[in-house]
């Protein structure tokens, strides 16, 4: 009798398990399906699951709706530059949090994590002026520049770095390494993962970012992608919801490949609390 | 006489060599330091003295110092205390729901293992990696109150068709359960690393002291994963504060500033309006809240020791 | 009245056997100890005890009472874990409390059973600490009040010293057993250290590989010990062993009754070696030799004159050789095959 209420429970877990998960994922399987349908199945009252021919077209449309290799370029180059700034700015400095000691540590860190706390919603304004000023609003800058001090990164890369025993830095002063060697060849590759998650969270924060660029953008020049299948509702209107669905699927493979490539590392890397 | 000189030429070196040491720790977090400088301290800085201040972007020599007129108008007016009320309901709203359902959700699947489980914790974390943009364009279709999903599958069964974003009595709803949905498995998923972070022993030992579920829960569990609640709960609140993606994206602020939230009159007013005093004068009103909220956190955090 | 008795049970873990058909009764009143090396069983046994990881089929008994399925909260057992377990939340006067509070017992009947319980571990001066304001042995102390105040029939402790510093654990050695004299209850309890199991029991249950390997007082184990597992577990420095014989059976003396002399030693076993290592522990020597068939054995002697690189004779009296078979069993006098192989190894080089 045990056993059989036992096996009705798991049988139940399991349906409401697939119930939940679908709650979570059913967006997207409906963006992928109205990315393929035609324009007069999006258009009718009609529930059309599985398009009757996958129009494959509306990809081509909503690409060419658009300036996407440039977007695209323009994102990809945004990421690129912030994340390399970020590496040169933050190795060093959250090098020196970890293991060096100097007067005034502690506030200047408290200073670090304060100034973390101050909303760019509200910094933005006299940034764009900033970048207004200096000539910048055409270029990519306003997008990297910003954001060069990440204090979360500083915060999670001094973590990581306070880990490496201190002998295996002695050992490397005492054969006269530079602090340079020492950063490149035994800090980040023994920080290895908090690295990757500091990469990882910029990649896919940058990425998806919409307000900043948002903000600092003029012209379709400087444009990432997000803002440009943003921009997609406005110039395809609400009839042609499969080309915008279309575009709209490049914004979200590239995270969804990394996503299922990576789903462990991006849950530990995204749900760090600093909480033990 | 020579002996004095090689004294005072080593203690030299020495005195140089420890300068050069004390530097470095200064100059490696000076890069760091140069951009807080420029775009955190130097920003908020001006957006207080611009909050004073009636700003003539065109010609910066006509702006002039208007004391609190800014902010008074924002208190007295309608549209910004609606601005505020829509902010509060945004902010109450999703952490009604985010926090009874990532709880029950976190519970649960911290219960089992296995593969299933694993799945769905991933599916439930989705939605968060993927930007608002897409989430925002999938929503607004699937609101359409002609061709949308929703609306097609109500009607299918039965049931009455609904404005959703459309109408100014079921937007903000509809923007409060979009953005829920987006955010409950981020939620739930550090609750649960909250949850298994509690050595199974505690348990063994509450059995043996003949705990039953509901005391276990009162007296170990909650009590145990109370700083990550702590922790999630301010950051929700907080982040709901800041809210502008989402809205602006499945609604512009509409129907009639139904949904019409703090940090989007700060981008109509500097964007559209071009008053950057008022705008400004918005910012510092959320600075003060982000502020006050981040106070709380801290002294609730400092009361409750880290026990582990 | 705490009577504990397993019969025929097994545990799996999925399709891992970690225990077979095992049966082990444990006398009311005493101090049995459960040894053996990490994942012998010894708390999984604990365990099925406990009724928090209960036994896969068999039945547990306690006092004749059936507790197979009886929930862990209703079986009169305590469990001291190796962690403590002490609820982090809770001042120390509340976490020996919480099981009381459970069991619905009134609160001065509480007040004056936890009062009791901090007496006899010494805690009074600590009950409204918080517990990550305690030592480890204060911790432990929390623990083990929380056990002494549920009056149980058993007292289950699993490896309870092994987070603590050399010399606590050697205090808490003796108020532990200071504790069952004056308890006079049931105690259980599992360690990997056999100095500790020697020290402590009145009955060692030596365990290997989800089997009991022999379970007698210590005396009896370390003198007569069933097979070659008991021998070199119990005792430390470990058996010296040497294989013999075309069936390969083993013969083993301990370093404490061994022989090391630069005479050849007459009318026992003995064989050649050079000293490799001379350890001075002040009351005693360790000397290792090695010898022809590259076999190492350690001999305990007060002789100091006798230098590292040196040739010696080492050996034992016939009384102090221990005989097995390969299938590893103790070979004993009464045993046929003991006269003949007694003159085998009097004969060995």
């Amino acid at each position: 009798m045990y056993k059989v209420r036992k096996r009705i429970g798991s049988v139940i877990s399991v349906i409401l398990k697939l119930i939940v998960s679908f709650i979570f994922i059913f967006p997207f399987l409906w963006m992928l399906s109205v990315s393929l349908q035609s324009d007069a199945e999006t258009q009718s009252m009609s529930l059309t699951l599985i398009p009757k021919t996958p129009q494959f077209q509306n990809y081509v449309n909503a690409w060419n709706s658009a300036p996407f290799p440039l977007y695209i370029r323009n994102s990809l180059l945004v990421i690129a530059g912030i994340v390399i700034l970020q590496m040169l700015i933050m190795v060093p400095a959250a090098y020196a949090f970890a293991k060096m000691e100097f007067k005034g540590k502690n506030i200047l860190f408290g200073i670090i994590l304060i100034a973390f706390m101050m909303p760019i919603q509200i910094r933005f304004i006299p940034i764009y002026f900033m970048m207004s000023d200096w000539n910048l609003m055409d270029t990519l800058w306003p997008q990297i520049l910003p954001h060069m001090t990440d204090a979360f990164g500083i915060f999670l890369l001094r973590q990581y770095f306070m880990q490496v025993p201190d002998e295996l830095i002695e050992a490397a002063k005492l054969d006269k390494s530079t602090d340079l060697q020492i950063m490149w060849k035994i800090m980040l590759p023994m920080s290895r993962p908090g690295v990757a998650s500091v990469i990882l969270l910029s990649f896919v924060g940058h990425w998806n970012d919409y307000f900043w660029p948002l903000v600092m953008t003029n012209s379709d020049s400087v444009r990432p992608i997000t803002i440009g299948v943003a921009s997609l509702k406005a110039t395809e209107g609400s009839l042609f919801w499969n080309t915008i669905m279309a575009g709209n699927m490049f914004l979200v493979i590239p995270v969804l490949i990394i996503y299922f490539l990576m789903a462990r590392n991006i849950i530990k890397s995204f749900t760090y609390t600093g909480i033990k | 006489m020579k002996k004095k000189t090689t004294n005072t030429q080593e203690s030299e070196k020495k005195y140089k060599a420890n300068w050069k040491e004390k530097i470095k720790p200064y100059l490696y977090i000076a890069p760091a330091f140069v951009g807080i400088g420029l775009f955190t301290i130097y920003p908020v800085i001006k957006v207080l003295i611009w909050s004073f201040q009636k700003v003539n972007q065109l010609d910066t020599s006509k702006t002039k110092w208007v004391g609190m007129k800014n902010y008074s108008y924002l208190i007295s007016n309608s549209a910004f205390q609606k601005t505020l009320l829509n902010t509060l309901i945004y902010t109450g709203g999703t952490l009604a729901i985010i926090m009874t359902c990532a709880l029950i959700l976190a519970f649960w699947l911290n219960k089992s293992q296995g593969h299933l489980t694993i799945f769905t914790q991933g599916a439930a974390f989705m939605p968060h990696v993927i930007s608002s943009v897409s989430i925002a364009l999938v929503f607004s279709m699937m609101m359409n109150p002609s061709f949308g999903l929703f609306n097609k599958v109500l009607t299918a069964i039965g049931l009455p068709a609904s404005p959703w974003l459309t109408s100014s009595s079921t937007a903000m709803p509809s923007v409060v359960g979009v953005a829920s949905w987006k955010a409950i498995g981020y939620y739930c998923l550090i609750i649960i690393g909250a949850l298994q972070s509690i050595s199974a022993s505690i348990y063994e030992a509450a059995s043996l002291d003949k705990a039953g579920v509901g005391v276990t829960l009162r007296k170990i569990t909650i009590p145990m994963i109370s700083p990550q609640l702590f922790f999630v709960i301010i950051t929700m609140t907080i982040g709901s504060f800041k809210v502008f993606d989402t809205v602006r994206l499945l609604t512009d602020g509409g129907p009639n500033n139904a949904t019409s939230v703090l940090v989007y009159y700060i981008y109509k007013q500097v964007f559209w309006e071009s008053n950057i005093g008022r705008a400004c004068a918005a910012g510092i009103v959320l600075l003060i809240l982000v502020g006050i909220l981040t106070i709380i956190y801290f002294k609730l955090l400092s009361k409750r020791v880290h026990y582990q | 009245m705490g009577e504990i008795v397993l019969k025929n049970v097994t545990k799996k873990f999925g399709n891992n056997t970690v225990i077979q058909n095992l049966n082990l009764t444990i006398k009311d009143g005493s101090f049995t100890v459960l040894v053996g090396p990490s994942g012998c069983g010894k708390t999984t046994l604990l365990r099925m005890i406990a009724g928090i990881g209960p036994q896969t089929s068999g039945t547990v008994s306690i006092d004749g009472r059936d507790i197979s399925e009886v929930a862990p909260g209703d079986r009169g057992v305590a469990m001291v874990f190796q962690n403590y377990a002490i609820y982090p939340t809770m001042s120390v006067y509340e976490n020996i409390e919480f099981g009381l509070k459970n069991n619905h017992i009134p609160k001065d009947q509480r007040k004056k059973l936890v009062d009791d319980a901090c007496e006899k571990v010494g805690l009074q001066e600590l009950k409204d600490r918080q517990p990550n304001a305690l030592s480890g042995g204060q911790r432990q102390r929390v623990a083990l009040a929380r056990a002494i105040v549920k009056q149980p029939s058993v007292f289950l402790m699993d490896e309870p010293l092994s987070n603590l510093d050399a010399k606590l654990r050697v205090q808490m050695r003796v108020e532990l057993i200071e504790l069952h004299h004056k308890l006079k209850t049931t105690f259980v309890y599992v360690t990997h250290d056999q100095i500790e199991a020697m020290s402590m029991a009145d009955t060692i249950v030596l365990m290997n590989d989800g089997k009991i390997m022999q379970m007698d007082s210590p005396r009896k184990l370390y003198r007569d010990p069933d097979n070659l597992f008991a021998a070199r577990f119990i005792g430390s420095p470990a058996m010296n062993i040497r294989k013999f014989g075309k069936e390969e059976y083993i013969l083993g003396f301990r370093p404490e009754k061994g022989i090391i002399s630069t005479q050849e030693p007459q009318g026992c076993y003995r064989t050649s070696g050079t000293v490799v290592a001379k350890e001075d522990l002040g009351s005693e020597i360790h000397y290792s030799v090695r010898d022809m068939y590259d076999d190492v054995s350690v001999i305990r002697s007060e002789e100091d004159d006798i230098t590292v690189g040196e040739k010696v004779w080492i050996g034992a009296k016939p009384e102090n050789i221990y005989l097995f078979g390969n299938d590893q069993l103790r070979i004993r006098e009464d045993d046929p095959r003991y006269p003949d192989l007694c003159r085998q190894v009097l004969a060995l080089q």
